[in-house]
């Protein structure tokens, strides 16, 4: 058997032991159709796509900015449109 | 007590007896052995429905012959299991912010150094490490489940086995 490669391998042997798992007995028996997978997973949380711009301060003042000049340039134009 | 082989047979023939015998006794080592391959619990519990719903759809596909039952389910729920991440690798390039959050209920202390280590593994040696020393199974078997020549099944678990030593040793030092 291909096992009889770890016989002298007590250490790695020891390490790999460790490994247990927990079998959801509860979990197995009940079986999820496609959408509650779906729904499962469109219910697990994310990663935060503008992780990286909200950690810095100047990124995090950009996300703030940007929306708001965005914000006014769009009335000045419809109030100079509408002139 | 009957074989596995027996029970399929069984099965086969129109006993329902046989499947649910079946699934009483290879849930759980299937189970194991995709949990510790994705350390996942959902995934690997889809996983195992999935392949038994193949088995019930498939059941006159298998072959004595041609390998054990135990093979047989393996061999599915590998191909589902690397299909599935396959897919998920492809969604997760087109749409990056769908990457889930990691989950910190365990603090990588708390995460024993083998499940780690075996997490580092690349998937061809993690995968055979799996099927040799937690289902100990024979060479030819692995070799069907994960489709690839009888020979490369021990080179590739001797590559494993060195990565998970170095790994080890290099724990150990750092720990030192």
């Amino acid at each position: 058997m291909l096992k009889d490669e770890f016989k002298k391998e007590d250490t790695l042997k020891k390490e790999l032991d460790q490994f247990h798992v927990i079998v959801p007995e509860q979990k197995l028996m009940q079986k999820q159709v496609a959408w509650q997978r779906f729904i499962h997973y469109l219910a697990s949380p994310a990663k935060d796509p503008l992780e990286k711009t909200t950690v810095t301060f100047t990124g995090l003042n950009l996300t703030r900015i940007v929306p708001l000049a965005l914000g006014i340039g769009i009335s000045i134009v419809q109030i100079w449109v509408h002139m | 007590m009957k074989r596995n082989e027996e029970w399929m047979e069984l099965y086969q023939n129109g006993d329902e007896t046989g499947f649910t015998e079946l699934y009483a006794i290879l849930h759980e080592p299937l189970y194991c052995f995709l949990y510790r391959y994705t350390q996942e619990e959902q995934l690997s519990v889809d996983i195992v429905h999935d392949t038994f719903e193949i088995l019930q759809k498939k059941k006159q596909t298998f072959d004595p012959d041609k390998g054990t039952v135990k093979a047989y389910l393996f061999q599915i729920a590998y191909r589902l299991l690397i299909n599935k991440l396959n897919r998920r690798k492809k969604w997760r390039s087109l749409l990056p912010f769908l990457i889930p959050q990691a989950d910190h209920s365990i603090s990588m202390d708390e995460k024993m150094w083998v499940q780690q280590a075996i997490a580092d593994l690349p998937d061809k040696q993690r995968a055979i490490i799996l099927l040799v020393y937690y289902e100990d199974l024979p060479q030819n078997e692995i070799a069907s489940i994960l489709d690839i020549p009888i020979g490369t099944v021990k080179s590739r678990l001797h590559k494993a086995m060195s990565t998970l030593k170095n790994d080890l040793k290099e724990d150990f030092h750092a720990e030192g």
